[in-house]
């Protein structure tokens, strides 16, 4: 993957997939280090959770699985670690360090991109995300768009306009642009 | 964006929209969200499609994703089933492609041949 971000779209749709309702993504960055944290309440797995990491292990119905792996091997290579939670029935919690500065470490990228992206895709799911940047923090919670959209669909294409727009200006802000 | 203000001003005028729009049938628009699909530019496909969508002001689709479904070296897949056409799946979809698809397909109903990997 180009961007980490796309590892994280990648692992929100793991979350979607184990029918989550509830999903929290934090990220949480300084100059030295970036930690990211995604924690769902869909069906987990059963037995060791470091199986996700083997790439011909899948808990969907084939016989390998990728997305994990790939985290993985940019955490072996960068030298960071990463903690998975998951038990059946309770959620999966997977979360991820990385020190900054690290040839193989991709660029976070695109994160907007991969929030839209997955409310368009899974508008019923409630995507709580959680930016720290430098102490600085931005929270985005789409139960409370849901709420105030009432029967409009928040995966409407001139309301995911407007929620793009309103989540990179938030950015630039937590990362000190102008 | 600037205030929740703006928000619901959109929310009333979607709403009054949806009223007086005929309701038709919805067309579906499938994409390959799995691993693969994200890997060779399945996010950028999708922003172009709500972009264009939101462009020519056309929501009466329905947008859903799907994992892998065995065809990974044609990633990215966009699957179009509009009402009266046959389902189509294209392949190998770039951001420009998913553009042309939106305007011609999506929305004029003309199937761009040339694209198409599997058609039922």
């Amino acid at each position: 993957m180009k961007e980490l971000s796309l590892n994280i779209l990648d692992l929100l749709e793991n979350s979607a997939a184990a029918r989550a309702n509830n999903v929290l993504l934090v990220i949480n960055e300084n100059i030295n280090k970036i930690h990211v944290e995604l924690k769902d309440d869909g069906s987990g797995i059963s037995g060791n959770p470091n199986r996700l990491l083997d790439p011909f292990y899948s808990s969907k119905n084939k016989k390998i699985g990728l997305g994990l792996p790939f985290i993985n091997e940019i955490v072996t290579l960068c030298q960071g670690n990463m903690d998975i939670q998951s038990k059946p029935d309770s959620g999966t919690k997977i979360s991820f360090k990385l020190p900054k500065g690290c040839i193989d470490l991709p660029p976070l990228g695109n994160i907007v991109s991969t929030i839209i992206t997955f409310i368009t895709l899974h508008p019923e799911i409630n995507l709580k995300y959680e930016h720290i940047c430098e102490e600085k923090l931005f929270v985005f919670d789409s139960q409370e768009y849901k709420a105030l959209l009432e029967d409009v669909p928040i995966n409407h294409p001139e309301v995911l306009k407007m929620l793009e727009s309103y989540l990179e200006n938030n950015l630039k802000n937590l990362y000190g642009g102008n | 964006m600037k205030s929740l203000e703006d928000l619901k001003k959109l929310r009333d005028q979607i709403r009054d929209d949806m009223k007086i729009r005929d309701k038709g049938e919805r067309v579906k628009i499938t994409i390959g969200m799995g691993t693969t699909g994200i890997a060779s530019g399945a996010r950028e496909v999708l922003k172009t499609i709500v972009n264009e969508l939101e462009t020519r002001n056309f929501s009466d689709v329905e947008i859903l994703q799907t994992g892998s479904i065995g065809l990974d070296a044609k990633e990215p897949l966009l699957t179009v089933e509009k009402p009266g056409l046959p389902k189509v799946t294209y392949g190998l979809v770039t951001m420009e492609m998913a553009k042309r698809i939106v305007v011609e397909h999506v929305i004029n109903s003309q199937i761009i041949g040339d694209w198409v990997i599997r058609s039922s």
